[in-house]
């Protein structure tokens, strides 16, 4: 048996006569973090609900932890652990109460397990009030709460940051990690903002008009379309009219922009622009390397829309 | 087995954490204290008497209505008007009643017993119909307002058949039903034992089953004809059940199986009044206890017939519900 987590096979769904997504295949290790990218509309979430059972496989097939979701769906779901669009618990309950109700589904989640799930996603204080009375962002890790209670081997997370503040997508970032090195637990997170993913994921699998494109390594896709190594370096000094115009006499493109000169130029030239530089006696005050590219280039010129 | 137990229970903690629920077992609990309450006051302001006479020749009167009855019967079965032959039925049990009298020597009771009359504030105030109505609102909470809430996608990604999900919702709300029908039963039971006393708990009464009295204890028919009000109630939860699963709306289930509850049976049995091939229509024969109280009221249908009619619509309805319930996607 192999390790894998997660695998889809040539997952197809067709409503109508409309094909949301047809050819998605993936395989998920354990313990990795992987990201499902894609803009809005492009089938991540048709995806993970033929993974989760709540839409009909229209083609292919789904395996959890080895078990088919077509042939044997309980054994599948008992893998998984999972929120699906947005984090929707009964909210006439209290968070105690939906926690105990989930437990209730699987053997051997005790009372023991669901106080340590409260502890993981920090949410103590404010368990025993309802869920009406909870924010997103409490909702959300009530939400990573339930879907944690039998210890899943897979956690599905769709679009998990909608709605968090910069400091709770930084607070769930560190709970996944951890969850993922502690306990080898898989994670699978979908989500159409890029920043996110290059921060939380190790492997990224990113989805256009209901096909994958391509499933790299962040740095694998960060690397992607770099052809050579030029960069663009922001230079700053006491006098950048006159940096310009000697950078410019020693063949080195660049423009004065507000935050300093923008040089483009290989690594190998570097040394010989600060030499230039202070030979003719100006003080360089800093000198930063532009990142030519984000992800987000990569992901626009893989999905092709935008320049 | 020990797995949808577990469902079960899931599905009637859900049920009773709802607030509704509570307050619609103290809004019967209400109703029916109010309404024993007001009868009471009602018969001794206006000094109503609990008792009747029975006279010494009760034997020849119900002689006498008998040839009555059996009279009016040749007239109507001879007649061609088809609004008096839904009357057939009721004569048809009077006469019964009055023969199974005479030949058994059943003087009848100066006193009506207490089993008697919980049945009979049971159905006069229709209790079956607003056990109905209030399981209805809850039925479709459990259902569609599991949809709406968006809840409904935390349950199917579970370890547990589409059908088993379902299946634990139906019978949760069952549970509550027989929760207000027993509340029902009881809080009669002990008002009106208060009021007017505890008298004749052992008597036995006649039981018309649309073709012959049979002489049963009066607590069992009592018994049977609760059981028949819930059997009522159950073919209209079993809609607004179907109805939520295939409109995932609220509305629609509650707005439409109350109608039916409270309008659309009427109108269908008006159509069965003109229509042989009315009686066959659903709902048209489902008030069961009809059928033992006042006599068959639609024409060539008898009780027997109404349960088989509803429980194969019943079944019908179920089944298009899960087909869409279990295809569907959510």
């Amino acid at each position: 048996m192999s390790n894998e987590v997660l695998k889809l096979e040539k997952l197809k769904k067709v409503i109508g006569k409309r094909t949301i997504v047809s050819d998605i295949s993936l395989e998920l290790n354990e313990g990795e973090i992987f990201g499902f990218l894609g803009p809005n509309g492009a089938g991540k979430s048709t995806t993970i609900k033929m993974i989760v059972g709540l839409s009909k496989i229209t083609e292919g097939n789904v395996y959890v932890g080895g078990c088919s979701v077509k042939d044997d769906f309980k054994g599948a779901m008992r893998n998984i652990g999972c929120i699906v669009e947005n984090p929707d618990l009964y909210k006439y309950m209290s968070g105690m109460d939906n926690l105990k109700m989930f437990a209730k589904i699987y053997k051997g989640v005790d009372k023991a397990r669901i106080d340590e799930v409260i502890k993981i996603v920090d949410l103590e204080r404010a368990i025993n009030d309802k869920v009406k009375t909870y924010s997103l962002g409490m909702k959300q890790r009530l939400g990573i709460a339930q879907a944690l209670l039998h210890s899943p081997k897979l956690l599905i997370l769709d679009e998990p940051t909608n709605g968090l503040d910069p400091a709770g997508i930084k607070e769930m970032r560190e709970l996944l990690r951890r969850l993922s090195s502690e306990t080898g637990l898989t994670v699978f997170i979908s989500s159409h903002i890029l920043g996110e993913m290059q921060q939380m994921c190790d492997r990224v699998g990113i989805i256009h008009k209901g096909k994958i494109i391509t499933v790299k390594s962040i740095e694998e896709l960060l690397n992607m379309t770099q052809t050579d190594d030029k960069a663009v370096i922001i230079l700053k000094s006491d006098n950048n009219e006159k940096a310009a115009v000697l950078l410019s006499g020693i063949n080195i493109s660049n423009s004065i922009l507000a935050d300093g000169v923008h040089v483009e130029t290989t690594k190998e030239r570097v040394p010989e622009i600060v030499t230039t530089l202070t030979a003719a006696g100006i003080s360089i005050l800093g000198m930063d390397r532009q990142d030519t590219q984000s992800l987000e280039d990569v992901f626009m010129k893989l999905t092709g829309e935008g320049k | 087995m020990g797995n949808f137990l577990t469902l079960i229970s899931i599905e009637n903690m859900k049920l009773w954490k709802r607030l509704s629920t509570k307050v619609m077992l103290i809004i019967l609990v209400v109703i029916i204290l109010a309404a024993t309450s007001i009868m009471k006051y009602y018969n001794v302001s206006h000094n109503v008497s609990t008792t009747t006479k029975v006279s010494e020749t009760w034997k020849q009167e119900a002689q006498k209505s008998v040839e009555m009855g059996k009279a009016q019967l040749k007239q109507i079965e001879a007649g061609t008007n088809k609004m008096t032959k839904s009357n057939i039925g009721a004569v048809e049990k009077s006469v019964a009643e009055d023969e199974y009298r005479v030949k058994n020597d059943i003087k009848p009771e100066s006193k009506q017993n207490i089993w008697g009359r919980v049945t009979k504030l049971d159905t006069t105030a229709g209790y079956a119909s607003l056990i109905a109505l209030l399981l209805i609102i809850s039925c479709s909470a459990l259902v569609a307002g599991e949809f709406s809430e968006g809840t409904m996608k935390m349950m199917i990604s579970r370890p547990y058949r589409r059908s088993e999900i379902l299946t634990a919702k139906l019978i949760a709300t069952i549970l509550y039903g027989l929760v207000l029908l027993v509340t029902t039963f009881l809080l009669n039971f002990i008002m009106l034992g208060i009021f007017y006393g505890f008298n004749g708990m052992g008597a036995n009464e006649m039981l018309w089953t649309s073709s012959k009295i049979i002489y049963i204890p009066a607590a069992l028919k009592t018994l049977i004809v609760f059981g028949l009000d819930f059997l009522q109630v159950i073919v209209y939860v079993i809609l607004a059940f179907v109805l939520s699963a295939i409109s995932r709306s609220r509305s629609i289930a509650t707005g439409f199986s109350l109608f039916m509850l409270l309008a659309g049976a009427n109108m269908l049995q008006l159509l069965a009044v003109f229509f042989s091939w009315g009686k066959y229509l659903p709902f048209v024969t489902s008030n069961f206890t009809g059928f033992i109280n006042i006599g068959s009221y639609i024409y060539g249908a008898t009780l027997g017939f109404a349960l088989v009619i509803s429980a194969i619509y019943s079944i019908i309805f179920c089944f298009i519900g899960y087909f869409v319930f279990q295809k569907r996607d959510i």
